[in-house]
C-alpha cells in the first residue's frame, strides 16, 4: 500500500505526542528535577543519533522495511523469533497501557463508570480501524494532528499567567550524573521504530529519512516545551507529586468565558491522541504476525489479540501494579528497538557490501 | 320505500377473486434481418408489439410509386412519441406526391427514399429489424418497404416536457438559474453551451437490458484521466438490470460502497456546476428522465462547498464559508454536547448557566436523551411532511409543527425550552448544509453522536468521531480516496478543499485526479494588471 510521507509523520508524531500527554515527561522531572528539560534535550540528542546511525544502516541494506531485511540478514527462522519477540512486547505493552488509559480516563471523566465499561470503548476503537483500511487511521492522524496540536498550544499558552521562570533554578537540578544517566528518557521515541514497518510503502528510502526528520523535529519540541512549561507552571518538588503534567497544566488555567473549567481541552486533545496511539499500536502488531509469520491476512489475528489484551490488562488491580510493569516493559522495547534493528540492518548492509564487493 | 323496508332481501354474495401462479413466459422474440417480403416485416412487427392490444402504436400501410413501379410500404410510430404532424408532413405526404419527382435512373430505390424523400436529418438505414424498432420505443419512426432488404429509422421524437426551470434544491441569489431537465439531449445542450468547446465529449450509452436508457458520459478530451473514464465504462456497461431508469438509480449501481452512510458522487441538477467540474477533469453522467446528473469522483470536500462560492466576491465567500463550517458543527455535534455536558460534565458548565438549564428542567419527566430524542424525531417528521405536503397546506404544517406542538410541549412540560432551541439550532444548521446527500448523512450521525454522548458523555461522542472519520477516510470514489486531497496528501487541489481561494489563484486541477493536464489557467490569469494601456 502506498504511504504518502505525511500521513506517515503524522501518524508518528501522534503516537509520541499521546505518550507526551499523558505521563511519560514525569520520568525527567523523577530523574532531574527542575533540570527536566536538561535531560529532555540530552535524551532527544541521543534520539537523533540513534536515529541517523539506524537510517544509515537501513540505506545500505537491501531490503524495504525491517521485516524483509531481518529475513534477509537471519534467513526466515530468524525473521520468525524477530517477530515472536516483537509480537510478545507489543502486547504486553498494550495490555498494560490499556488498563492505564482505562483507569486514568474513569478517574477524569465518567468516575461512576466500571472500568471495563471505558475499556469497551478504546477497544472498539481498536478492532475498527483493525478491520478497516488502513488509510482510514492515517487519513484521521492528518485530519485531527493540526487540531490535537492545536489544543495542546492552547493549553500552554494559557496557563501562562501561571508560568514563573524562576522555577528551572538551581539549573543542574539533581546533579549531572542524574541528566546523563537518565538517559531512559529516549523511550519516549520508541514509537519512531515503527517508520522502518511503513518505509515498505514509501517511494524510495529517502522518505524515510525526510519522515524520520519530520516527527523527531515536531516531537522533540513538543517534548522540549510540554516539560519547560510544566516546571515552570509548577515548583520542583511538588512537581513530581503530579500523576499527568499536562492535565495538571490544564487544571490551572482560570478562563471561565463559556467552559468553566479548561481540562475539557485537555480531555479532547488527550482522548484522541488514546485512540490514535492504541489504534495504531495495535495495527502495528497485526502487521508483526501478519509479515513475521508469512501470513496473507492480518485481520485473522484481530480477535485473538484483542482477547489477551484485554486479559493481560484484567490481570492487574489498579494502575498502581501496572505502572512499574510498564516501565520494565518500555525498558526492554528500548533496547530491542535500538539492537533489533542495529542488527538486522547491519548484517544487512555487510552482506550487500560483500554481493557488492564479489560483483 | 317502507315496502321494501319490510320486504325480504336475499344476502349479496360478496364478491371474491383469487390470482394464480404462472410460469414465466418466454416473451424473447428472436431477432432477425429485415425480409425482402414486406408481409414478413409486418407480421413480426406486429408480434414484437403485441398489436393492436399496444394502443399507442400506430401502424399506417401505404404504397409508393417510383419508376413506374408500385411498392407496398408501413410505417410503424408510437403515438405521443412523435409528431403526428411531422408524420403527415414530412413523411407521408413526401411519399404520396413522389410520383411527381423524376427519380434518378442510377439510384436504388433505398437511395432515392433516403436522399430524395426523406427530409429529416437523422435518418438510419438498417438491416437490423429488431433495432429499427426498438427506436419506436424512443420516438423514432419505422419505415419499411416491400422489396427491400433495408429499413429505415427516422428521427421524429416529439413529446411533452417540462421547460428549463430554476433549480430546486441548489438555489443561488447571484448565478444562473437553469436547472437540468428531463430531456438528455436538452441536458447536454446545456452543458455544451457552458463549456463551448469542441473537446466536450459526450459518449452515448445505454442502461437496463430492457428498458435500454439512454445515458450521456460527459467529459473533457485531453484533461479526463483515460484509467477513470476507461472504469466508469466498465461499470456501466457491466451492469446486468433490467429497468433503470434515473440517474439515482444508476448512483446506487455503480458506487464503491453502497452500504455507506457517505455518498460517493455528487448529485447536481444545475448545468453551470457540472460543467465548472468538467474543467476540473471529473467525469459526469447525465441520464434521459432524470433531471440530475452524477459527478464523479468525489471527495469529502466536495460536498461542503455550494454552487454559489465562486460567484460571490472572496470576501464574502470567506465569510459564507466560515459559516457554514459552524453549521456543519452545528448539525453534528449541538444536541450530542449538549446532552453529555448536561449529563455527565455539569462541573465544565459555567455556574451562572448551569442553574437555569437545571431550573428549566426540573419539572421535566423523562430524562435528557428521552426528551432530544421525541424532539428529533418531531423535527424529522415536520421535514418529511413538509416534503410531501400540498401547497395549500404548507403554512399550516409550519403553525403546527412550530407553535402548536413546540409551545404546547413546553407548556405541557414534557420538553424544555432550552432543548427546542438545541434541537433548532441543529435543525437550522443542518439546512445549511449545500448538498442534499451530506445532509442525509448528517441526519443519520446525528443520532448516532446522540446516543453515544448518551452512553458516555465527551469519551461516547469522541468515540463515535473517531470511529465515523475511519470509516469515511477508508472510503474510495472510482479509485480515488474519499479524503484527498487531505490524506493522502495531494500537490494540488488541498488549498481549494480546506479553504476559499480566490477565483484568480485557481490555476491547478486538483492531483487526486490525476488529469492529463495538470493547469487549469495561467499563474497571472489578470494579465491586464501587468499590461500597459498602450499595448
Amino acid at each position: 500500500m502506498y504511504t504518502d510521507r505525511r500521513e506517515a509523520s503524522w501518524l508518528l508524531i501522534l503516537m509520541i505526542c499521546a505518550k507526551v500527554f499523558f505521563t511519560d515527561i514525569m520520568i525527567f522531572i523523577h530523574t532531574s528535577g527542575t533540570a527536566a528539560y536538561l535531560q529532555a534535550i540530552w535524551c532527544i540528542v541521543i534520539e537523533w543519533v540513534l536515529f541517523f546511525v539506524i537510517y544509515r544502516l537501513f540505506k545500505l541494506c537491501k531490503g524495504n522495511d525491517i521485516f524483509e531485511c531481518t529475513k534477509l540478514s537471519f534467513g526466515k527462522s530468524g525473521l520468525i523469533i524477530f517477530g515472536l519477540l516483537l509480537f510478545t512486547l507489543q502486547i504486553l505493552n498494550l495490555g498494560t497501557i490499556l488498563k492505564m488509559y482505562s483507569e486514568t480516563l474513569s478517574s477524569l471523566t465518567l468516575t461512576s463508570a466500571p472500568i471495563w465499561f471505558l475499556t469497551g470503548f478504546i477497544v472498539l476503537c481498536m478492532v475498527f480501524s483493525a478491520y478497516s483500511n488502513p488509510r482510514g487511521l492515517m487519513g484521521v492522524c492528518t485530519a485531527f494532528g493540526i487540531f490535537i496540536l492545536i489544543l495542546f498550544f492552547m493549553i500552554l499558552f494559557l496557563d501562562m499567567s501561571h508560568y514563573d521562570v524562576t522555577n528551572i533554578f538551581p539549573v543542574l537540578g539533581n546533579g549531572w550524573e542524574d541528566i546523563f544517566m537518565g538517559i531512559k528518557g529516549v523511550s519516549l521515541f520508541n514509537d519512531i521504530f515503527f517508520i522502518y514497518y511503513l518505509s515498505e510503502g514509501f517511494k524510495d528510502k529517502a522518505s524515510v529519512k525526510k519522515v524520520g526528520i519530520a516527527t523527531l523535529s515536531v516531537t522533540s519540541f513538543i517534548t522540549l516545551i510540554s516539560t519547560l512549561c510544566y516546571t515552570f507552571a509548577v515548583p520542583y518538588p511538588l512537581s513530581k507529586k503530579f500523576y499527568m503534567p499536562i492535565f495538571q497544566i490544564s487544571s490551572d488555567i482560570t478562563a471561565d468565558v463559556v467552559i468553566q473549567r479548561a481540562e475539557a481541552l485537555f480531555l479532547v486533545m488527550w482522548i484522541l491522541s488514546i485512540f490514535i496511539y492504541m489504534s495504531a499500536h495495535f495495527y502495528f502488531l497485526t502487521v508483526t504476525y501478519q509479515k513475521s509469520f508469512s501470513s496473507s491476512d492480518r485481520k485473522g489475528i484481530v480477535p485473538i489479540s484483542i482477547l489477551i489484551i484485554i486479559l493481560i490488562s484484567s490481570i492487574y488491580q489498579n494502575i498502581n501494579q501496572a505502572s512499574p510493569v510498564l516501565s520494565v516493559i518500555k525498558d526492554i522495547t528500548t533496547i530491542s528497538f535500538v539492537i533489533i534493528p542495529l542488527m538486522s540492518f547491519g548484517v544487512g548492509a555487510i552482506k550487500k557490501k560483500r554481493e557488492d564487493i564479489r560483483d | 320505500m317502507i315496502k321494501n323496508f319490510f320486504r325480504y332481501h336475499p344476502p349479496k354474495e360478496a364478491y371474491h377473486t383469487d390470482i394464480s401462479s404462472y410460469p414465466k413466459e418466454n416473451l424473447i422474440i428472436p431477432p432477425q434481418k429485415v425480409e425482402k417480403d414486406i408481409e414478413k416485416n409486418l407480421s413480426y412487427a406486429k408480434e414484437l408489439f403485441s398489436y393492436p392490444d399496444n394502443g399507442d402504436i400506430i401502424i399506417r400501410e401505404f404504397t409508393i410509386s417510383v419508376k413506374d413501379k408500385t411498392y407496398k410500404a408501413f410505417i410503424l410510430f408510437c403515438d405521443g412519441l412523435t409528431s403526428s404532424d411531422s408524420i403527415n408532413k414530412s413523411l407521408l405526404a413526401p411519399f404520396m406526391y413522389m410520383r411527381n419527382v423524376p427519380p434518378d435512373e442510377t439510384a436504388t430505390l433505398t437511395d432515392i427514399i433516403k436522399h430524395q424523400i426523406l427530409p429529416q436529418n437523422q435518418v438510419t438505414v438498417t438491416d437490423d429489424i429488431t433495432q429499427i424498432l426498438e427506436g419506436v420505443n424512443f420516438g423514432m419512426c419505422a419505415l419499411f418497404v416491400d422489396s427491400l432488404k433495408n429499413g429505415f429509422s427516422i428521427d421524429l421524437k416529439s413529446w411533452e416536457h417540462r421547460g428549463i426551470q430554476p433549480p430546486q434544491n441548489e438555489t443561488v441569489i447571484l448565478g444562473p438559474h437553469e436547472a437540468f431537465n428531463e430531456i438528455l439531449r436538452t441536458n447536454t445542450g446545456l452543458i455544451r453551451k457552458t463549456l463551448n468547446t469542441s473537446r466536450l465529449i459526450m459518449e452515448n450509452m445505454t442502461i437496463g437490458k430492457t428498458s435500454k436508457t439512454p445515458v450521456s458520459i460527459a467529459y473533457i478530451k485531453g484533461v479526463v484521466n483515460p484509467d477513470l473514464l476507461k472504469e466508469v465504462k466498465k461499470r456501466i456497461s457491466g451492469l446486468d438490470a433490467e429497468y433503470l431508469f434515473t440517474a439515482m438509480e444508476l448512483q446506487q449501481m455503480i458506487e464503491d460502497h453502497p452500504y455507506a452512510r457517505m455518498p460517493q458522487m455528487i448529485v447536481t441538477e444545475r448545468p453551470d456546476k457540472a460543467a465548472k467540474e468538467l474543467t476540473l477533469g471529473k467525469i459526469v453522467i447525465l441520464v434521459s428522465g432524470s433531471p440530475n446528473a452524477l459527478v464523479l469522483p468525489a471527495t469529502v470536500f466536495d460536498f461542503t462547498k455550494s454552487p454559489e462560492d465562486e460567484y460571490l466576491r472572496f470576501p464574502f465567500a470567506v465569510f459564507i464559508s466560515i459559516i457554514r463550517t459552524i453549521a456543519l458543527i452545528l448539525a453534528l455535534f449541538t444536541s450530542a454536547v449538549f446532552i453529555a455536558l448536561t449529563n455527565f460534565h455539569q462541573d465544565l458548565i459555567l455556574t451562572n448557566i448551569l442553574f437555569p438549564i437545571i431550573s428549566s428542567r426540573q419539572l421535566v419527566p423523562f430524562p435528557s436523551i428521552v426528551e432530544i430524542l421525541l424532539l428529533e424525531i418531531a423535527f424529522e417528521l415536520i421535514k418529511e411532511a413538509g416534503v410531501r405536503v400540498p401547497n395549500p397546506m404548507g403554512p399550516t404544517i409550519g403553525i403546527v409543527g412550530g407553535l402548536i406542538l413546540g409551545q404546547a410541549a413546553v407548556t405541557a412540560k414534557i420538553v424544555s425550552p432550552l432543548m427546542i432551541i438545541m434541537v433548532a439550532i441543529s435543525g437550522l444548521a443542518s439546512f445549511a448544509i449545500p448538498n442534499y446527500s451530506l445532509s442525509f448523512a448528517f441526519r443519520l450521525s446525528r443520532f448516532i453522536y446522540i446516543f453515544s454522548a448518551s452512553i458516555a458523555g465527551i469519551p461516547g461522542i469522541l468515540t463515535a468521531v473517531f470511529v465515523n472519520t475511519i470509516s469515511v477516510f477508508s472510503l474510495t470514489s472510482f479509485g480515488v480516496p474519499f479524503g484527498s486531497p487531505v490524506a493522502p496528501r495531494m500537490r494540488y487541489g488541498i488549498r481549494e478543499a480546506l479553504f476559499t481561494v480566490p477565483l484568480w489563484k485557481k490555476e491547478a486541477r486538483p492531483g487526486f485526479l490525476k488529469p492529463r493536464d495538470n493547469i487549469k489557467q495561467e499563474k497571472i490569469s489578470r494579465s491586464w494588471r501587468y499590461k500597459s494601456r498602450k499595448e
